[in-house]
């Protein structure tokens, strides 16, 4: 089962290029190949939140749409992206979450959790 | 006991000039990790935060084991006993487990959370290394738990990651023995498998949790052993698990059996974060409980991690009594902590091709975490690296003197040097290298005569040489 969207919690209205001064990263995701964030794509990301305090890199499951390239789009916010190895791949990067899935993926322990993702129902 | 638990330990390392203890405000994001990773790297003292940003009133104990001095001290040694002396006693100790009392008090009461009421950032979980996953609460951990059909009671070290308030994501090897018992019993029986995570119990105890020690051995006897005394025990909160009464927090949970969620990449005791991330464990929190002003424990693994320590200690002599158990002449074994427990320098009575494939064989048979086995003779002090080395580089022949064992299904899914899928398939190899001397070589007219100050000169003459050494104005 879906949760209802948040958008207080995850719409900040920035706007900008990721990486200039004052524009904040919000998220934070892992990709195993960077081709998986196809844009224009609904997709079913694991992100962290990037806000200070003690709930910084809290993980959320959601379906988001991600864009790569020029300013950030409207509705969008944005996103770090690292490889499987934990390196920062070279954005800009935006993401903008559509829906937030359950915390808790249905899966064996020790199965895949991006398959267990992309099982999970939403969009 | 030489100590009851972490207070009375880092007042010891302080005395002993081990430990310094940091009041300068430090961010728990990357900035504890980086300096603590730092400290390791350079054989520095133990590290106590005491003013860790968000979080006042708890503080963090950094790499408390990572010397081998600060273990010295935790086994009530003095702190410049020699490493074999370390594991000599590790050795005898060892075999003279204590069984754990119940029934104690348990400062770690003082707090207790549970149901709704838990919330995992209450406690600090550090941000450790750049581009790791999450924060990694587990780290110098203590994780309990038990095999219902025989009711043996385990413990394990392995990381954790909060993942959110009541979520923690870990990934135990899935053929460490924790992982064993959740994929052969609970898995199948569709239960969820209870577990309690302690964080900064008496040292001892996290060495027995992280030692290498036999599938059904009791880990808390083990410690009593290495202490000379029984450990107390206490139940974990909503939970019928007993951990070390002197735990400063206890997290009780449950390991899901149908439910996983996102964990790694993290920076593990290998030295490198090798990618695996998504294929671990979810961890439903049930409750936790904490002392006043707890102290939490961290290993930034990394080159030279409290791993690393404990591993060479302990594994050294897994593997010196497997090699015993099998007929093999093993005489010393040594895990240089460098070595990231993937390389062992093993000397032997008698060597030759023979008994290096066959202790190659016995120490990949089951698991094998072991990728670099150095065979050595016995006049070779395997302690002293440079005269592993020396032995390595001219007594290994470049062709016969290599042995190589592949296997499938039992490999080590953090060898850096594996590529992805064999990681995932848990498939590799290990390396034996033979630098013993044949055994067929005549020792009077063949084997060839080491041109040290020891074996080249008589007796007298070295005696002479020590005693005008002083009177020579030499160091």
């Amino acid at each position: 089962m879906s949760q209802a969207i948040d958008p207080d919690g995850f719409d900040s209205g920035t706007s900008g290029r990721c990486g200039e001064p004052g524009i904040e990263i919000c998220f934070e995701t892992f990709v195993h190949d960077p081709a998986e964030l196809q844009p224009d794509c609904e997709l079913r990301l694991v992100l962290r939140d990037l806000a200070p305090g003690r709930r910084k890199y809290l993980a959320q499951n959601v379906v988001a749409r991600v864009a790569a390239s020029g300013d950030c789009p409207p509705g969008f916010v944005a996103l770090r992206v690292r490889s499987a190895v934990g390196n920062e791949l070279p954005g800009p990067w935006w993401v903008q979450v559509r829906e937030v899935l359950p915390a808790r993926l249905h899966g064996a322990p020790y199965s895949s959790v991006f398959d267990a993702l992309r099982r999970t129902g939403g969009g | 006991m030489p100590f009851p638990d972490i207070r009375s330990f880092i007042s010891a390392l302080q005395q002993t000039r081990d430990l310094v203890p940091v009041d300068a405000s430090v961010d728990w994001d990357l900035e504890l990790g980086a300096i603590s990773r730092r400290s390791c790297e350079r054989d520095g003292p133990a590290l106590w935060f005491r003013d860790v940003q968000d979080y006042s009133g708890q503080s963090v104990l950094a790499n408390p084991l990572a010397t081998w001095r600060r273990t010295a001290v935790a086994l009530g040694l003095a702190p410049v006993a020699l490493v074999p002396e370390i594991h000599r006693v590790y050795e005898e100790r060892e075999s003279s487990p204590i069984g754990p009392v119940e029934g104690a008090e348990a400062a770690f009461l003082a707090n207790v959370r549970r149901g709704e009421q838990v919330d995992l950032t209450e406690l600090i979980a550090p941000m450790v290394h750049e581009g790791d996953g999450g924060r990694y609460i587990g780290t110098w951990d203590l994780v309990v738990s038990r095999d219902p059909r025989s009711g043996w009671t385990n413990w394990g070290a392995y990381r954790f990651m909060v993942h959110d308030e009541r979520t923690l994501t870990g990934w135990p090897r899935s053929t460490s023995h924790l992982g064993t018992v959740l994929r052969e019993v609970y898995v199948p029986r569709n239960e969820p498998m209870p577990i309690a995570i302690v964080i900064g119990a008496d040292p001892l105890s996290h060495l027995a949790a992280c030692a290498t020690y036999r599938i059904g051995g009791d880990e808390a006897a083990l410690a009593g052993g290495l202490g000379r005394a029984p450990v107390p025990l206490h139940r974990a909160p909503a939970s019928d698990l007993l951990v070390p009464a002197s735990a400063e927090i206890v997290i009780s949970g449950n390991i899901l059996s149908d439910a996983v969620a996102m964990e790694g990449p993290y920076g593990e005791y290998p030295g490198y974060r090798t990618g695996e991330m998504g294929c671990g464990i979810l961890v439903d929190i049930t409750a936790i409980a904490f002392r006043d002003d707890p102290i939490h424990t961290l290993d930034c693994t990394g080159l030279k991690d409290d791993s690393a320590i404990v591993t060479s200690l302990t594994g050294a002599t897994a593997v010196k009594r497997r090699l015993q158990r099998h007929g093999l002449p093993v005489r010393d074994v040594y895990l240089p902590p460098q070595g990231a427990v993937h390389t062992a320098v093993i000397s032997v009575a008698e060597g030759g091709p023979a008994v290096t494939t066959a202790i190659l064989e016995v120490l990949t048979a089951r698991r094998a975490l072991l990728s670099k086995i150095i065979v050595v003779d016995a006049d070779v002090d395997v302690f002293a690296m440079d005269e592993v080395i020396h032995a390595f580089s001219t007594r290994c022949h470049p062709g016969r003197g290599i042995h190589v064992a592949s296997y499938d299904g039992r490999g080590n899914g953090l060898t850096p040097s594996y590529s992805p899928e064999e990681r995932r398939t848990l498939s590799g190899a290990t390396v034996a290298f033979d630098c013993t001397w044949p055994p067929e070589w005549d020792r009077a007219t063949r084997v060839p005569v080491r041109a040290s100050f020891a074996d080249t000169y008589g007796e007298g003459l070295q005696q002479q040489v020590l005693d005008r050494w002083s009177e020579l104005g030499l160091p």
